[in-house]
């Protein structure tokens, strides 16, 4: 992804925090310990505010358990 | 942190009107698509209307969805209970359930909120907390029960996600409170407008100055009255601090609008995380800037309980950004929430607003609670104003204020005749939460009577 929702270009800080973001959703797919699972899903949470506010990504995250 | 910055979220709060609404309708269609590929309701009501999320394919299209009504969500529920066919999970997939206070005869409305829908609710809270001035060195006092209620749950959440110093003020006295506020040196008060001003009350009973205190901003919500510009003149003269207005709803799961530091006299609609809607409640016609109608909201934030058109109730009127001087992009609605589209009371030929009434009250500072009573005797209706004075109040200045009240109301309802009553002290009801001062005796059913 190299745009955001109004098609406008990701700065170098947003590039990073998206990818934070994917890296999180891919964890939720790793079979972790209950302290681990946890605090990935919470963590997710908190970046599902950060990526949609800055409108670089909108969707739901019932499927990953957040 | 910029904690220099206005805006809570600087790249969507400052968007023009048409970016904004090419963002919206971004998360429209896929809030849409969502909805029909995940919940039950929503499927159904979209076949049963031919509508297919495929067809958004500019904002007016919004009005291609079918609307949702509380009497829907509250007929789902009860056909299938506990939570209904609009929720896309399960209660053991989520992490919280809240509930409405509930209407007469029937259930509350339940919703439930994953991790994420939950982290969603304190992120709206943080657009109007920072958007009012508060930073990470204020601390902040929660004047709330912390009930199933939903109420300042979020905002709680929010205070500490910006980092302020968070005082929970659950399950207190309201003495206890008064003195924990003075006590913790909160900078901050969160309170319904009736709660505030009771506050007040009884710090004045303790002997507390709250006009000296450190408290400098009030957070407000929970009742149309924090834009009432009586009401929040006379809580920030109890205070000696600016007060701010927000309103929400436990159908969002949070609030949806705000006051920003310029007090604009309305409250920003959060319209990055919303649509908000304004039709006549009879047509459904949309109406004009400056216009009163109900508002309809659509929301982004939740995944587990959709909510897409949903009918409030609330009367609104919208103005333009551009009516606040702030540099957010997001419209306003003039004097915040109204009141409700059903809240208007027909008496003699006249109409009688809640909203009217506290307006004129509130000019009466020695007036410390009041109640409004319709009644039918003989083959008219009457109207009596119950008012409760402050405790030191002299009596003898009561046929003055009887007068001046009679005259004000009197004048603001095409001559209508209100009685004004006093009662003794502590006869009124307090609130601590959505007050209710005018009672309907002509709605009441006689006992035994169904």
């Amino acid at each position: 992804v190299t745009v955001d929702l109004l098609g406008s270009e990701l700065s170098p800080s947003e590039v990073r925090l998206l990818a934070v973001y994917e890296e999180l959703k891919a964890l939720c797919a790793e079979d972790l310990p209950p302290n681990a699972h946890a605090g990935v899903r919470a963590s997710l949470a908190l970046m599902h505010n950060v990526v949609t506010g800055l409108a670089l990504e909108y969707e739901h995250l019932t499927d990953l358990g957040a | 942190v910029a904690t220099d910055s206005p805006y809570w979220n600087p790249k969507t709060e400052t968007l023009d009107r048409e970016r904004l609404e090419a963002l919206q309708l971004a998360k429209l269609r896929r809030q849409g698509e969502w909805a029909a590929a995940r919940s039950p309701w929503y499927r159904r009501r979209f076949t049963e209307e031919r509508f297919d999320p495929g067809q958004l394919r500019t904002l007016a299209d919004l009005r291609r969805i079918p609307l949702l009504t509380r009497d829907d969500w509250m007929a789902s529920q009860e056909a299938n209970p506990p939570y209904g066919e609009i929720p896309v999970i399960a209660g053991q997939d989520a992490i919280r359930i809240h509930t409405t206070s509930g209407t007469t005869g029937r259930g509350p409305l339940r919703a439930l909120d994953s991790r994420k829908d939950w982290a969603w609710i304190a992120e709206m809270w943080c657009y109007a907390i920072w958007g009012c001035g508060i930073r990470p060195v204020d601390t902040a006092y929660i004047a709330f029960g912390y009930g199933s209620f939903i109420g300042f749950w979020g905002l709680h959440y929010a205070m500490e996600k910006v980092g302020v110093l968070n005082v929970p003020g659950g399950a207190q006295s309201t003495e206890a409170r008064v003195l924990q506020i003075a006590d913790f040196g909160a900078t901050v008060l969160a309170a319904t407008p009736t709660y505030a001003i009771r506050l007040a009350q009884e710090a004045e009973r303790l002997d507390i100055d709250l006009r000296g205190s450190s408290v400098k901003r009030l957070v407000l919500s929970g009742e149309p009255a924090g834009s009432i510009p009586q009401t929040k003149a006379l809580i920030e003269e109890l205070w000696g601090a600016k007060a701010f207005d927000t309103a929400g709803m436990t159908e969002i799961g949070t609030i949806m609008v705000f006051e920003c530091a310029q007090q604009p006299g309305g409250t920003h609609i959060i319209e990055d995380h919303v649509i908000e809607e304004v039709l006549d409640p009879d047509t459904l016609v949309p109406m004009a800037y400056g216009e009163r109608g109900e508002r309809v909201v659509t929301s982004f934030g939740r995944g587990s309980t959709p909510l897409l058109r949903y009918r409030t109730g609330d009367l609104v009127c919208r103005v333009p950004a551009s009516t606040c001087d702030c540099g957010r992009g997001f419209d306003i609605y003039e004097g915040g929430i109204l009141g409700r589209v059903d809240d208007m009371k027909l008496i003699r030929g006249t109409n009688v607003y809640p909203r009217a009434i506290e307006a004129i009250v509130r000019e009466f500072p020695e007036v410390e609670e009041f109640q409004t009573v319709i009644s039918h005797e003989g083959i008219r209706d009457e109207v009596t104003l119950r008012v409760e004075m402050a405790p030191d109040w002299p009596s003898e200045s009561w046929e003055q204020l009887h007068d001046s009240l009679h005259r004000r109301l009197s004048h603001a309802h095409e001559g209508l005749n209100f009685r004004i009553e006093r009662v003794g002290a502590g006869e009124l009801p307090r609130f601590e939460l959505k007050a209710r001062r005018m009672i309907d005796m002509r709605e009441t059913p006689v006992a035994g009577v169904k």
